[in-house]
């Protein structure tokens, strides 16, 4: 019942997201089921809890802010990133449903390498679909993790994280501009600013 | 005598064939009668021509029904649920039926036999054990069948098999029966057999190469053979049928601008001769008869035309335009000389006729009943040339009722841009707005459906400038033709894109903008997630929207917000994953730190569009609140309809999936309702008093409110009073004060459960006599009367009650044993084993439950809180060893004792219990009455009303 319509030949069908969400995280639902992973290779990041809009800014020099929201219908037990910090998300951060994350973290390029859903699952993430850079100086958004189904996706909702920072994070914005700095190419951050907008 | 007879009944037939256009009412047309499922479609005929089938929606059942002629009435032979549909269905040969039906997420098979038993028909029907589609059906007798059944464990993967009907139902796949050397057996591959040819045909879609590869053979041949190829990207390719040279009839637009009929040689895979083009337009269909071209179909200026080569067929054709002069026809089935027509026009959403030559078509009935009794607004076919002479062409529809000067005007770009057109077929959204006074303008602009490669492709990268310039070409000609006022743009997904960018462009013309699940920032196409960035994914945007440019962002509403002088109703979805929500959210974001006027309705848990009708309601319904606002084709709604979409807007309120829960906004939206009279408000205020949730509770405000929706006739206020007089929830009971309301629900609304309450005061003789066997015959007449589906959440309702009066039957009425049995066999009518009527009960959890980590407590009293579900988890184990039953009834009661002893019953239930199976048994201080200091007790028996199991639960 779908009013109008888009060009399919503009968007995937369903089959095929299904099939590239596949490819995205490389395995099919069979394997993700039995896949078990050592306790070894989780003790080698360090977890970083989400930044509190009561807790003081400060941000040390070369470090910048990641900004993400993680959008899931499931509790969720760990959101594991390399790069050039290599950290992690703890479960208090992923509960199911929709929530903003922001941190403080050096400078550079990231990858969100795999998502454990609880002791015996884990989710390896394919290289080169789920990489970020945190700029110094400012906050980096890089989209919102949508875990829906076995569909997984980082997707851009700039003008939502907007008002995020406005209601939650007043105070950072005056200090330090958002930038988008996820996958592609967007630029709605600087037109509000030059509109006059947020910073 | 004879010739009078004739004449009244040709005259008689004219009258039945034109019942449309003698409409009797010029009212705006409600929106639940526009925006519903369609009461009829796919009619067929069985094989031998016997029986006439269709796929039924009318209230009192959904599914598969016969027509008989001499009745006009249709009878369902198979019922589905009615959030379900028949997908398909055919006759398999004279007394067997494959359907498919269900909805998005689930797909049943199912056989159905008709039985004639001495001329009463019988049905039966049976849900294929296995999933898989049918591939097609073999020449002769017996019947037998090929059926694709899915054998893949993690992923869908088939084999397909010959089989006759009863081992399909049986779901017996013998080895022998397989057919071998498949070419794939993937979930990308669908096979199709063809009966004339005796050939399987493999049609594959390669994800990779977006090609899609067909291939056949004989279906006992090994060797698969290449039928064609092609990409869908570079052009279409649609076989129509084999021809008797051994080539195929196929309808495409690889060699030709416009999809055409040409001969296509398999073995040197190179199409061949022309057979037919139409100078204008895609051809859409091509039917054959004996191996001889009969009909080519396409829409010509949105209407469907079809071309006969046959004499016959023309003959058809010429008697028909007789009977249809205005109106476009299909011929749907024919057997013999019978043939079944569906009619249709911009003003008849459809209607089927028999036909047969020399005598005049005969109704059988229309798909939307209700709007016969109203004067629907035609189509006027407009033409004009773009600014490059692109012939483009349009659909005006005009007000029926229209102001004698400056007709308001909605400016309605479709969807797409490419592939999609509007058509002069039945259209509720443009019948809604007409009816309401407003003319409405449907264009065909550079890159729709239907007019060839060349014209299609002048709409790729034409957005916020072709397309809309030809929009604006067909605007301008309109008001030099018409006496128009102002206007509003109006569109969905990119209409609604094309809205704005109208409305920017013509700040002085453009009175407001109502835009819905569309695009407004055409990078952000291109940058969408770190899927969308993908290569393949960049090239599908790019072939419409064009190469990614700096110059996109210039015709992006987004960053022309500024510029937009009209009010906006931005509408979305926020679940939607064609568009994007953020495309939505960004426009609406935009609007707002530009200072511009915008409302949004934003739909949770909603993708591209609605997938149930009452959002269809309330989406339309605000659109009507928003142009009576704003281009005020008339200066407000009227009271009722003002009330009506603040009632649906409150349901979504209260409901709170689809729009924030907000309990106290729902409140007031009743309340305004109700000040303009409207009953289902009152109603809902009543049950706001009587439960104290969202209002302090007030009895004698609730029954006030009852009073006043029960004169307007409402049934549900009717039996929510003599639910008040009867429960002894609210006040002592009143027996003598709820049966007359019962009465009246009953009355008002034959399928209420307000049979089982009247039934239940003459069990148990409340001021009335005793009489258990008209009690029970009502109960047994209301189910059988009136369930339909298990899955309709009417027939739930409809059992639920009846097993909660069965249940206090049961416990308070002592029936005699003869009464008791007839109960009992109520209860196991929805079961299929037998009952044993005993059980030993063991507790294993007690308590009161925490719902967020599922466990219990058990304490020696309880916090009063509404926050949490307390009670027991109980297992029932067979009593008595001799039966192998392993079903059981058990009656619930929960009930409260007062601190002055009084004992007050909440309710009682039924509940079948599967042996050995835990059972949940919950109840919460959910409303206000259930604040007061009390003792909760949960009491379990057996079908004699013996005690098993007993729990009681002292709060704070």
């Amino acid at each position: 019942m779908a009013h109008g319509k888009l060009s399919s030949a503009i968007f995937y069908t369903k089959h095929l997201k299904i099939t590239f969400t596949m490819e995205g995280i490389s395995m099919n639902r069979w394997k993700i089921l039995i896949l078990l992973w050592a306790a070894l290779l989780i003790a080698c990041s360090q977890q970083v809890k989400s930044i509190k809009a009561t807790d003081p800014v400060q941000l040390a020099t070369n470090n910048g802010y990641l900004l993400l929201s993680v959008d899931s219908v499931i509790n969720l037990e760990q959101l594991n990133v390399s790069g050039a910090k290599s950290f992690h998300l703890g479960a208090d951060d992923l509960t199911k449903g929709k929530h903003y994350i922001l941190v403080d973290l050096p400078a550079g390029d990231y990858q969100i390498t795999s998502i454990k859903f609880n002791h015996w699952l884990r989710l390896q993430l394919q290289d080169g679909l789920w990489n970020f850079n945190v700029r110094p100086g400012q906050i980096s958004y890089i989209g919102e993790l949508q875990l829906k189904g076995w569909a997984l996706e980082l997707e851009n909702r700039s003008s939502m994280a907007l008002q995020y920072l406005e209601q939650n994070h007043t105070e950072l914005l005056k200090q330090f501009s958002v930038r988008y700095s996820g996958p592609g190419d967007d630029h709605y951050f600087e037109f509000v600013e030059a509109s006059g907008g947020a910073k | 005598m004879k010739a009078l007879g004739k004449f009244i009944l040709i005259t008689a037939s004219l009258l039945f064939v034109t019942a449309n256009h003698a409409a009797t009412t010029l009212a705006p047309i409600p929106a639940t009668e526009l925006f519903q499922e369609g009461a009829l479609s796919q009619f067929q005929f069985s094989p031998n021509g016997e029986y006439t089938s269709a796929a039924v929606n009318y209230p009192d059942g959904k599914g598969i029904a016969f027509y008989d002629k001499k009745t006009n009435e249709f009878q369902l032979i198979v019922r589905i649920a009615q959030t379900d549909w028949i997908k398909h269905y055919h006759w398999l040969d004279a007394t067997h039926l494959f359907l498919q039906f269900g909805n998005d997420n689930v797909v049943i098979n199912t056989i159905v036999t008709v039985q004639d038993d001495n001329g009463k028909l019988r049905f039966e029907s049976k849900n294929l054990p296995k999933n898989g589609y049918l591939v097609g059906q073999l020449k002769g007798s017996p019947t037998q069948l090929l059926f694709a059944t899915d054998v893949g464990r993690s992923h869908f993967e088939y084999q397909l098999y010959r089989v006759s009907i009863e081992q399909l139902i049986a779901g017996e796949f013998p080895k022998d029966n397989r057919i071998k050397d498949l070419l794939n057996t993937d979930n990308a591959t669908r096979l199709v057999y063809s009966q004339e040819s005796n050939q399987l045909i493999s049609i594959r879609m390669d994800a990779e190469t977006q090609q899609i590869n067909v291939h056949y053979r004989h279906l006992d041949g090994a060797e698969w053979q290449p039928l064609f190829s092609f990409n869908p990207v570079e052009f279409d390719f649609s076989p129509q049928q084999f021809l008797a040279d051994g080539s195929l009839a196929v309808l495409t637009n690889k060699k030709s601008d416009k999809m055409a009929l040409y001969r296509f040689n398999v073995k040197t895979q190179e199409l061949g001769e022309l057979l037919y083009e139409h100078p204008r337009y895609d051809l859409m269909d091509a039917d054959f008869v004996e191996g001889q071209l009969s009909s080519v179909s396409y829409l010509a200026h949105g209407r469907l035309e079809q071309q006969f080569f046959t004499a016959k067929q023309q003959q058809l054709q010429q008697q028909l335009s007789q009977y249809f002069p205005e109106e476009q026809w299909q011929l749907i089935a024919s057997h013999a000389e019978q043939k079944l027509l569906l009619v249709f026009s911009a003003t008849n959403p459809g209607q089927y006729f028999f036909y047969q030559s020399g005598q005049p078509p005969q109704l059988i009935g229309s798909t939307l009943p209700e709007l016969t009794k109203y004067q629907l607004a035609p189509s006027i076919k407009l033409q004009v040339k773009g600014r490059d002479h692109l012939e483009i062409e349009s659909l005006l529809t005009l007000p029926v009722n229209r102001a004698k000067t400056a007709t308001p005007l909605i400016v309605m770009p479709h969807g797409g841009p490419i592939g999609v057109q509007d058509t002069d077929a039945f259209d509720p959204t443009v019948q809604f707005l007409a009816s309401r006074g407003y003319a409405v303008l449907r264009t065909n602009f550079r890159g729709s459906a239907g007019y060839g490669k060349s014209f299609s492709e002048k709409g790729v990268a034409a957005l916020g400038e072709g397309i809309e310039q030809d929009i604006r070409t067909a605007v301008t000609q309109v008001r030099k033709q018409y006496d128009i006022g102002r206007a509003c743009a109006m569109g969905y997904s990119y209409g609604g894109y094309s809205a704005m960018m109208l409305a920017i462009s013509e700040p002085e013309f453009y009175g407001c903008v109502i835009a819905g699940f569309g695009i407004y920032d055409l990078p952000l196409l291109f940058n969408a997630s770190n899927l969308k960035i993908q290569p393949e994914q960049r090239i599908r945007v790019e072939r419409v929207i064009g190469p990614l440019t700096p110059a996109l962002k210039t015709r992006s509403p987004v960053y022309l917000a500024n510029k937009l002088q009209a009010p906006v109703l931005l509408i979305g979805g926020m679940e939607d994953d064609v568009a994007g929500f953020e495309q939505t959210h960004r426009m609406f974001d935009a609007l707002k730190r530009a200072g511009k006027p915008v409302q949004e309705m934003f739909y949770q848990e909603t993708g591209h569009g609605h997938n149930r009708w009452d959002l269809e309601h309330h989406q339309i319904g605000l659109i009507d609140q928003f142009l009576t606002q704003h281009l005020a084709a008339r200066k407000k709604l009227t009271n009722a309809e003002q009330a009506e979409q603040w009632y649906r807007h409150a349901q979504l309120l209260e409901e709170g999936d689809k729009l924030g829960k907000d309990l106290a906004g729902a409140i007031k939206l009743y309340q305004q309702a109700a000040v303009f009279g409207h009953a289902a408000s009152k109603v809902e205020l009543a049950k706001a008093l009587l439960n104290g949730e969202g209002l302090p509770q007030d009895l004698n405000k609730a029954i006030a409110y009852l009073q006043q929706a029960a004169a307007q006739d409402s049934a549900g206020a009717e039996l929510l009073l003599g639910s008040v007089y009867s429960s002894g929830l609210y006040q002592p009971a009143e027996p003598a004060k709820a049966n007359p309301h019962f009465s009246r629900a009953a009355t008002l609304e034959p399928s209420s459960t307000a049979a089982f309450y009247i039934a239940r005061a003459s069990c148990l003789g409340l001021a009335q006599a005793v009489n258990w066997q008209g009690c029970l015959q009502r109960i047994e007449q209301q189910l059988k009367d009136y369930q339909q589906h298990y899955a309709d959440s009417k027939t739930k309702q409809l059992k639920n009650a009846a097993r909660r009066v069965i249940a206090e039957l049961l416990l308070n009425g002592q029936p005699n044993s003869a009464d008791r049995g007839r109960l009992i066999a109520i209860l196991q009518s929805t079961l299929k084993a037998p009952i044993d009527t005993s059980a030993e009960i063991t507790e294993l959890r007690v308590g009161q439950y925490d719902l967020d980590r599922g466990k219990y407590s058990e304490e020696s009293t309880y916090p009063r809180t509404s926050k949490n579900e307390f009670g027991s988890i109980i297992k029932a184990l067979r009593a008595d060893n001799s039966t192998g039953n392993k079903q059981t009834w058990l009656l619930v009661r929960w009930q409260r004792q007062f601190p002055d002893g009084r004992i007050q019953v909440i309710f009682d239930d039924a509940i079948p219990a599967a042996l050995s199976e835990h059972l949940q048994l919950h109840s919460k201080l959910e409303y206000a009455m259930d604040q007061q200091a009390a003792t909760w007790q949960l009491q379990v028996f057996d079908l004699h009303g013996q005690n098993l199991y007993q729990h009681q639960f002292v709060f704070q």
